[in-house]
């Protein structure tokens, strides 16, 4: 495979065009970023019982992520040893084995081949154990939030989480429990790009009052001030910031400029009224206004390279399909120990920026790839804000919202994952 | 002063999304499991079929406003992500009340919606119709393909099985209820304008 010239490709306040149109590249990507980082697979609370199982992906690579009869994890490569046949084509389900439906050979939800039919065929010296189902070798449950890696020296779950730990605790943390439930589908999206399109959009709080001018007016027709995102209008006039974390973490805060509830500040909601009503009727108006603060988005983005995207009140998960192909998937979320409207009313939150926001950053993503096959114009510019570093930007944790030193970090973190076949230089 | 049927109202309180909805939209799709009746009276069928051939054709001559005047103030207009789920705890691709649909309506007419632009070609096709005359209305399920063309960008096709609740009031026929259940809700879409 030829070797890139990363320090060229990766520049401080440039990157090249190449990165995402090269299906090279993309080919390394997929072992050097989605294989050795921490890559998110799954949530344990789709998988809560004994013998449940999802499927879900690691790159391009299928895999079978499942909870064994004991309630151990597993990410098993959905690839039969023999000839390679997918073993599982239900999207998720309860198993205690595999079979493969091309010539039988059975699997354990552990990974263990367990029958191989006519088995004297294979002659007396054939070993089972050496069959059993490829997997990936490491996998790790921080909270319910399950990860794999194929890299046996990338360091624990939670230093990958560094930083953005703090940021996600506090996600998780709305539930009264401490724990969140992924078990209540997905929107799902695709569009003609490069996945990294995604990672330089999700922080960015520079194209929000010009990419979303459709919601925005319409935020601004319909609605009282106050509603929707009107602090970015002028976003670094605001009190909101963005913060960048090693290994390529980012966080948009919000927060700080959305006044004083949650609940105020999102855009009206289908039932949004009734429940609210509902749940003053059960619990006093005090206690109920307290809950619904649940229900909207935590005004964060927080995004954990390389696929795990937390936005609004949901779970965002960047799936690679090509170099200018990529699946977006929106997992809804319930708080475990909420009161049920609270519930309720997070899927319809759930449904509003899938379909009044993201269709527009999709349609950018779109257009970035198809002006990106410019040869003669070979870099995307990064800069922004790097002007008042002197060199020291990157020190500075705490960021301007447009700043663009978010994808500058990411690619910090992607450039040194490029160059040394898989691992982070930092600690 | 444009005609009433081009002026969305302004928004109002979304009171009738409550559990007893949530209950009835569920029902919906059981109902749509059963055959319907042997000879609904033609006429009524004659009515329906205009109906929907006159919903399709607004919404693929762009007059959305008008379209979204054709359903109920107290409307649902729902594309479920798994139409096994009850969509009370389940996330849908949309699940829109008049508030939210008139939202959707007014921001894909902005200028600013930049996946309007070159505006999309829809062109919506029925056919399938199967009809259960309730009090004062029909429920109608339908086969539909929606061709969505952007010239220069895409084309995709929606096929779905489509359930309306309809209801004849003094201003005419109004939309309570239309699902949308493509026949690929758990895959990834390109987000569709209208359906
Ligand atoms: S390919 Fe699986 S048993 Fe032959
Ligand atoms: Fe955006």
């Amino acid at each position: 495979m030829t070797e890139y010239a990363w320090d060229h490709l990766i520049q401080e306040g440039r990157v090249h065009r190449s990165l995402y149109t090269d299906e090279g590249v993309f080919a390394l990507e997929m072992t050097r970023v989605f294989g050795h980082v921490w890559t998110y697979l799954g949530h344990e609370t789709e998988i809560p019982n004994p013998n449940d199982f999802k499927l879900t992906k690691l790159g391009l690579r299928p895999v079978i992520l499942t909870r064994d009869a004991k309630g151990e994890l597993h990410a098993l490569f959905n690839r039969c040893m023999h000839r390679g046949v997918t073993i599982c084509a239900e999207h998720a389900g309860n198993a205690k084995r595999f079979v493969c439906p091309y010539h039988g050979w059975a699997y354990g939800n552990t990974g263990k081949l367990i029958g191989v039919p006519h088995s004297e065929g294979y002659g007396e010296a054939f070993e089972m154990g050496a069959f059993d189902l490829k997997r990936v070798p490491r996998v790790a449950s921080y909270r319910g939030f399950v990860f794999g890696t194929l890299s046996e020296t990338m360091p624990s779950i939670e230093d990958h989480l560094g930083g953005a730990r703090a940021a996600l605790d506090a996600f998780i943390d709305r539930a009264p429990v401490g724990q969140l439930i992924v078990r209540a589908g997905a929107y799902r999206g695709a569009f003609n790009g490069n996945w990294k399109l995604v990672w330089d959009n999700a922080a960015d709080g520079y194209h929000v009052q010009f990419a979303h001018k459709s919601l925005v007016d319409m935020t601004n027709k319909r609605y009282a001030q106050g509603r929707g995102a009107d602090y970015m209008a002028s976003p670094d006039n605001s009190p909101i910031y963005a913060e960048v974390f090693e290994r390529g973490h980012t966080f948009l805060h919000h927060r700080p400029g959305m006044g004083p509830s949650l609940w105020e500040r999102a855009r009206p909601t289908p039932g949004g009224e009734a429940y609210a009503a509902q749940l003053a009727d059960r619990r006093g108006d005090a206690e109920a206004r307290a809950a619904l603060e649940g229900a909207p988005g935590f005004g964060m983005n927080l995004n954990i390279f390389p696929n795990l995207l937390i936005i609004a009140n949901q779970i965002q998960v960047v799936e690679p399909l090509a170099v200018n192909r990529t699946q977006l998937t929106w997992y809804a979320t319930h708080l475990a120990g909420a009161e049920p409207e609270v519930n309720v009313l997070r899927m319809r939150i759930a449904e509003d920026f899938p379909n009044f926001g993201e269709v527009d950053d999709m349609e950018m993503f779109e257009r970035c790839q198809e002006g990106l096959a410019v040869p003669e114009a070979e870099w995307v510019d990064c800069s922004r804000g790097l002007y008042a570093a002197n060199g020291a930007d990157d020190a500075a944790r705490k960021v301007r919202p447009t700043d663009e030193a978010t994808m500058r970090n990411y690619f910090r973190a992607y450039k040194m994952l490029m160059q040394s076949g898989g691992a982070y230089a930092c600690s | 002063m444009p005609a009433r049927d081009t002026v969305l109202a302004p928004p109002s309180a979304s009171t009738y999304v409550n559990d007893a909805l949530y209950a009835r939209v569920m029902e919906e799709l059981r109902w749509a499991a059963e055959a319907p009746p042997a000879n609904a009276a033609a006429t009524l069928r004659r009515t329906i079929e205009g109906f929907l051939h006159y919903e399709a054709r607004l919404l693929d001559q762009g007059q959305f406003e008008a379209w979204a005047n054709l359903f109920a103030p107290e409307c649902i207009y729902w594309a479920p992500a798994n139409p096994a789920a009850d969509v009370r705890n389940n996330v849908a691709i949309f699940f829109d009340d008049r508030r939210r649909l008139d939202d959707r309506v007014t921001r894909l007419l902005s200028s600013y919606a930049h996946n309007q632009a070159p505006r999309p070609r829809l062109r919506h096709l029925i056919s399938n119709i199967e009809i259960w005359p309730i009090e004062n209305g029909a429920r109608v399920l339908s086969s539909q393909i929606v061709h969505q063309h952007r010239s220069g960008r895409h084309s995709v096709v929606y096929v779905s099985g489509v359930g309306h609740t309809l209801r004849k009031t003094d201003e005419g026929w109004r939309i309570e209820l239309k699902r949308i259940t493509l026949v690929n809700f758990d895959e990834a879409l390109e987000p569709p304008t209208l359906l």
